[in-house]
């Protein structure tokens, strides 16, 4: 880790000797130094070509700034720097300990009880960090120093003020792939916030507390996509707050005081929590809860020190037993290993003393060779209230439910809500929607008082694609707490995984996914939230009947029908009914079909003025309707002109523009923020993700909405009705159970009424909206008409 | 690949779904290879177990409606040769006759049924009344051929006759608006009459591009199916009308069932008829190897 001083190396800097080097990176080189009053300094020196970059040396000033701004017995303070120097240097307390990342590469994984510890002095560093303003964005355990009396936070290189004077650009990922937290994977810039570091701070506890990152490891791109769409390996860890050997369930409280010689031997007792029967956090809960996707489901620093781990009164002597033995003598030789270095004479080790205790109140001063083992520590990692419940049921609904103050209910086995969305590919946006109303649907459940079981839900993204969906749909066939999945978004994704839930059984309610083929073959899970595609068609005709009449004077114009093959067989389901249903009413259609791919729609559409259309149905996707609506426009058009769901998309107003004017559309989905009936869901959403929920997020709501309902008749009459649920451990029904409750059953939502044809799980309801654009923006009309 | 003579492209005839659950069963999409088992080495394999993905950027981005388009690309493998494509009338009309089926591609039995070839400098156009007339081709089709043949009628069971029809057009572009056309045609008239004495109602057509709907075979293909009623053999019987394009060449079957036959008798040999042709096509156009 260190070495001797180079030929080119300086001999001093910012008045640091210096004494050799303890690394170099891209853009500078860290030296270990001495201050003319004798304390040991890492100096850390930019190289002058990045020195000659006002832009660097900008954010180099801004790493000094902030460094200073953090006061922490857990950071290291800065002593010295000059930001403005020919070479800009920053200089720090140096801490002689190895990095996390060595001592578990030497000595293997921390116990439990030592990564408890961490966790909660390394969430007061972070908590000073983000009391600044700042966030440190790259927390690894290469950054995290190993001493006696506790860990040290390094490298505030590439924070950052949460205030939004970024000094990177947003689209650029910044960090450490492997550590770093979806946000900062995804390069979501003012989204990487507080929240960023406490996953980071996750991921170096589960590689300190396994020896492996949790999102495995391999190429940076191998390992953002997995933060991203990954749930972390978290197999090793152990559930019990005290060590792995002491693997006697914590709520058992029959294991004794005595200390049962923990891992490392260093005699530390287990700290088992459980002779005051309040039991205690344990790791894989705080793991789960830090390495929660979305950011808002993550505990605080201060949540983790005053809620999650609470640290009762111990002698600060004893404080030196957090780290088991052979650790402690890993930082005791690597303290020897600098004092060996050539140029380092041994009286430095008598001024590091007093370099320490500046920053670090409980220092006891001792030398490496005083780490004997402590007396058994009375250190206990207490819960606080509602931990019981943190225990059983972990997760994100768990840590919800924590904030609300409700203590919530127990059971042997979790009860799972799945999601398979596309939160990656082309249709993310309306993944993300379904993901975040079912959600809400989950939390709201969860802080119901008296309820029978507790939820959880488990999102899995497919990109929306053939190729992905298979793996994502096993992912969820194979959690057994799962018990209906909700999705897939995409007609691809499901008709490439239909099959395969209907082996499993295992209910799949999609509330997108909407052609013909996916009920073609009856598959005997499949439940269809929505009109099919084709049904979209329906009240298109029925609309231009009731718009374009016929008068004594003139016959009612027939309308156009365009078929896009482009959108392939979209076009063909939304044309075929089209056609079906203009002729039975009376009033064919003109139609025409384009070749896929058809760019030029100008002669086609001559074509159809010139044959007297009266109105225009366009059956495709949105570029294509917009290509349609220029030329219709430029051609002075003002029938009537719809399409269905597929052209509600941004793209058809931004390349249509004003021609895009007047279209309508119908639509399996509501917009929510026009329906009174969901009045208070699209509240609750606003207040719980800051944003106006988008399309298909209250399909989705109500969707969880009507398994809930379902679920709970099905722990009627096993429990106590309701009052006493909290005791009685409900059991959930079998899949294929589910199944056959969803297919009969009904639901009043706050989107439209469910119902099911019970032999193929069709939609048998209505369920068809009209939007039409106005001003530039699709505004929600209501219920499509039904009747002529 | 001209020298494998047992060559048969097999030819997935793809279950066409329409309307209002409708489903046009017909062909079930699964019949695995070509009808004489003789699937021999095909250029475009099994089907992928993949959807490829889209490169056109021409699609929706469903953004907010989750109806992304289907995942349809030309990975057909079908490489034509330049220097092979016809150009001339006499070119064209040389490759019809070279890939219409003749009576012996459809299966064991068939024979030719008069008027067997039609007149090639002809081609059948559908006329505002649905009403099936032939008319002089249009100067971007270079030749069209249509040749019936029939398993003659025997032991009580009706003729099954099918009829073949391959039309070279001058560019691939020209061949695709006459796919777009075809499905026009049963959206206008779902109802038609083929000839004096013989109709076609409820028509119901579906296209598929190369992936889609199992078509794994041509690059572009689309099936139409009703109910066909005929003076001399009553009805209905079975109606089934498969129609593919490669490169700038298409190649139709179609079939109608009658007394006594199934349709799974008429699937069989529209299989193998398509097949043939797809397969003529493919050894025709495409380089030397």
């Amino acid at each position: 880790m260190s070495g001797p001083l180079l030929p080119t190396d300086p001999a001093r800097i910012g008045g640091h000797r210096l004494l050799a080097r303890l690394g170099a990176g891209g853009m500078g080189v860290v030296y270990l130094g001495r201050t003319e009053a004798g304390a040991l300094a890492a100096v850390k020196v930019v190289r002058s070509e990045y020195a000659d970059d006002p832009d660097f040396r900008a954010r180099f000033r801004r790493e000094v700034e902030t460094a200073r701004r953090v006061s922490s017995p857990w950071a290291v303070p800065v002593t010295g720097a000059d930001p403005d120097a020919d070479e800009p240097w920053l200089a720090t307390a140096f801490v002689p300990g190895p990095s996390i990342e060595e001592s578990v590469v030497r000595h293997g994984p921390l116990p439990a009880r030592s990564v408890l510890a961490l966790a909660r002095m390394l969430a007061a560093a972070l908590r000073e960090v983000h009391a600044a303003g700042l966030v440190h964005r790259d927390v690894k355990p290469a950054n995290v120093l190993l001493a006696m009396d506790g860990p040290r936070l390094i490298d505030f290189g590439i924070a950052r003020a949460t205030d939004g004077t970024a000094i990177t650009s947003t689209d650029l990922v910044v960090g450490t792939p492997g550590f770093l937290s979806p946000e900062q994977a995804e390069a979501r810039g003012a989204a990487v916030g507080p929240a960023s570091d406490i996953f980071s701070l996750g991921c170096l506890l589960a590689y300190a507390a396994s020896g492996r990152p949790p999102f495995g490891s391999g190429t940076a791109d191998a390992l953002l996509y997995r933060t991203v769409h990954d749930e972390p390996d978290l197999s090793g860890i152990p559930t019990d707050s005290t060590d792995s050997t002491a693997s006697t369930a914590s709520t058992a409280s029959t294991e004794s005081d005595a200390s049962a010689g923990p891992v490392g031997g260093d005699g530390g007792d287990g700290g088992d929590g459980g002779d005051d029967g309040d039991g205690g956090v344990d790791l894989l809960t705080l793991l789960r809860l830090c390495l929660a996707k979305d950011p808002a489901d993550r505990p605080t620093a201060d949540q983790i020190g005053t809620v999650l781990l609470v640290e009762d009164a111990v002698p600060r002597g004893e404080q030196l037993a957090w780290l088991p033995e052979d650790v402690v003598r890993g930082i005791a030789d690597r303290s020897a290993e600098m004092l060996a270095l050539p140029d380092i004479e041994p009286t430095v080790a008598g001024t590091q003393a007093p370099d320490t205790e500046a920053d670090t109140a409980p220092d006891p001063g001792a030398g490496p060779e005083d780490a004997e083992p402590a007396s058994p520590g009375r250190r206990r990692l207490l819960l606080a209230s509602g931990a019981a419940l943190l225990m059983a049921a972990g997760g994100t609904a768990a840590w919800a439910a924590l904030r609300d103050d409700n203590p919530g209910t127990s059971g042997t086995r979790r009860w799972a809500i799945g999601v398979q969305a596309d939160l990656s590919g082309s249709s993310r946006t309306a993944g993300e929607a379904q993901v975040r109303g079912a959600r809400l649907a989950v939390e709201q459940y969860n802080s119901r008082k008296n309820k029978p079981f507790e939820l959880t839900l488990k999102a899995v993204d497919d990109g929306g694609s053939a190729g992905r969906a298979p793996g994502a749909a096993k992912k969820l066939i194979q959690d057994t707490e799962v018990l209906a999945v909700l999705g897939p978004t995409t007609d691809e994704a499901a008709r490439a995984v239909l099959g395969t839930y209907d082996e499993a059984l295992l209910p799949l309610l999609s509330v997108s996914a909407g052609g013909l083929l996916l009920t073609s073959k009856e598959y005997r899970s499949f439940v269809h939230c929505r009109p099919s595609d084709a049904a979209l068609s329906l009240p298109m005709s029925v609309y231009l009947m009731k718009h374009t009449k016929t008068t004594e004077r003139a016959p009612a114009l027939r309308a156009g029908l365009l078929q896009d093959r482009t959108a392939q067989t979209y076009a063909q389901e939304s044309a075929g009914i089209n056609a079906t249903m203009m002729r039975s009413l009376g009033r064919p259609a003109y139609p025409r079909v384009v070749p896929a791919g058809t760019r030029d729609m100008g002669p086609v559409v001559t074509d159809m003025l010139r044959a007297g259309i009266g109105s225009f149905v366009y059956a495709g996707y949105a570029p294509g309707a917009a290509r349609v609506a220029r030329e219709l426009a430029a051609a002075g058009f003002d029938g009537p002109r719809l399409a269905s769901q597929a052209v509600i998309d941004p793209a058809f107003l931004k390349s249509a523009g004003e021609a895009a004017e007047g279209w309508l559309m119908t639509a399996s989905f509501v917009d929510p923020a026009s329906v009174p009936a969901a009045k208070a869901f699209t509240a609750a959403y606003r207040k719980r993700y800051d944003a106006a929920p988008g399309y298909y997020a209250a399909e989705a709501y109500d969707t969880v909405n009507l398994v809930i309902q379902e679920l709970l008749k099905t722990t009627r009459g096993t429990g106590g009705t309701g009052s006493t649920a909290s005791t009685a451990a409900a059991r959930p029904p079998t899949r294929r159970k589910l199944v056959e409750l969803l297919r009969a059953s009904r639901y009043k939502g706050i989107t439209k009424e469910f119902s099911f044809k019970p032999e193929d799980g069709t939609f048998a309801g209505w369920g068809i909206f009209l939007h039409q654009v106005e001003g530039g923006r699709f505004r929600y009309l209501g219920e499509a008409p039904s009747e002529v | 690949m001209g020298a494998l003579m047992g060559y048969r492209r097999p030819v997935r005839l793809f279950t066409g779904v329409l309307a209002t659950g409708l489903l046009m069963g017909g062909l079930g999409g699964c019949s695995g290879t070509g009808g004489d088992g003789s699937a021999g080495p095909t250029r475009s394999g099994p089907p992928p177990s993949t959807a490829p993905t889209t490169t056109d950027t021409d699609t929706g981005t469903g953004a907010g409606t989750g109806t992304a388009p289907s995942a349809s690309a030309s990975t057909l493998g079908f490489a034509p040769d330049p220097g092979r494509a016809p150009k001339t009338r006499a070119e064209g009309l040389r490759l019809a006759r070279t890939v219409a089926a003749a009576p012996i591609d459809w299966g064991p039995g068939y024979v030719r049924r008069s008027p067997y070839e039609s007149d090639p400098g002809s081609w059948p156009v559908l006329d505002s009344d649905c009403v099936w007339e032939r008319e002089p081709q249009p100067a971007s089709v270079l030749a069209s051929l249509t040749r019936n043949s029939e398993l003659p009628a025997e032991g009580g069971k009706g003729p099954i006759r099918v009829t073949a029809v391959v039309t070279v057009h001058r560019t691939t572009d020209d061949a695709d608006w006459e796919m777009a056309g075809t499905l026009e045609e049963a959206l206008r008239c779902p109802d038609q009459q083929l000839r004096q004495g013989e109709r076609i109602t409820g028509l119901l057509s579906q296209g598929a591009a190369y992936g889609l709907l199992a078509n794994f075979t041509s690059e572009d293909s689309l099936t139409e199916g009703g109910k066909y009623y005929s003076d001399a053999l009553g009805g209905p019987h079975y109606y089934y009308w498969v129609q593919s394009r490669l490169g700038q060449v298409t190649v139709a079957v179609v079939g109608r069932g009658a007394k006594g036959r199934s349709s799974d008798d008429v699937d069989a040999a529209l299989r193998q008829g398509a097949g043939q042709m797809l397969s003529r096509v493919e050894t025709e156009l495409e380089a030397a190897s």
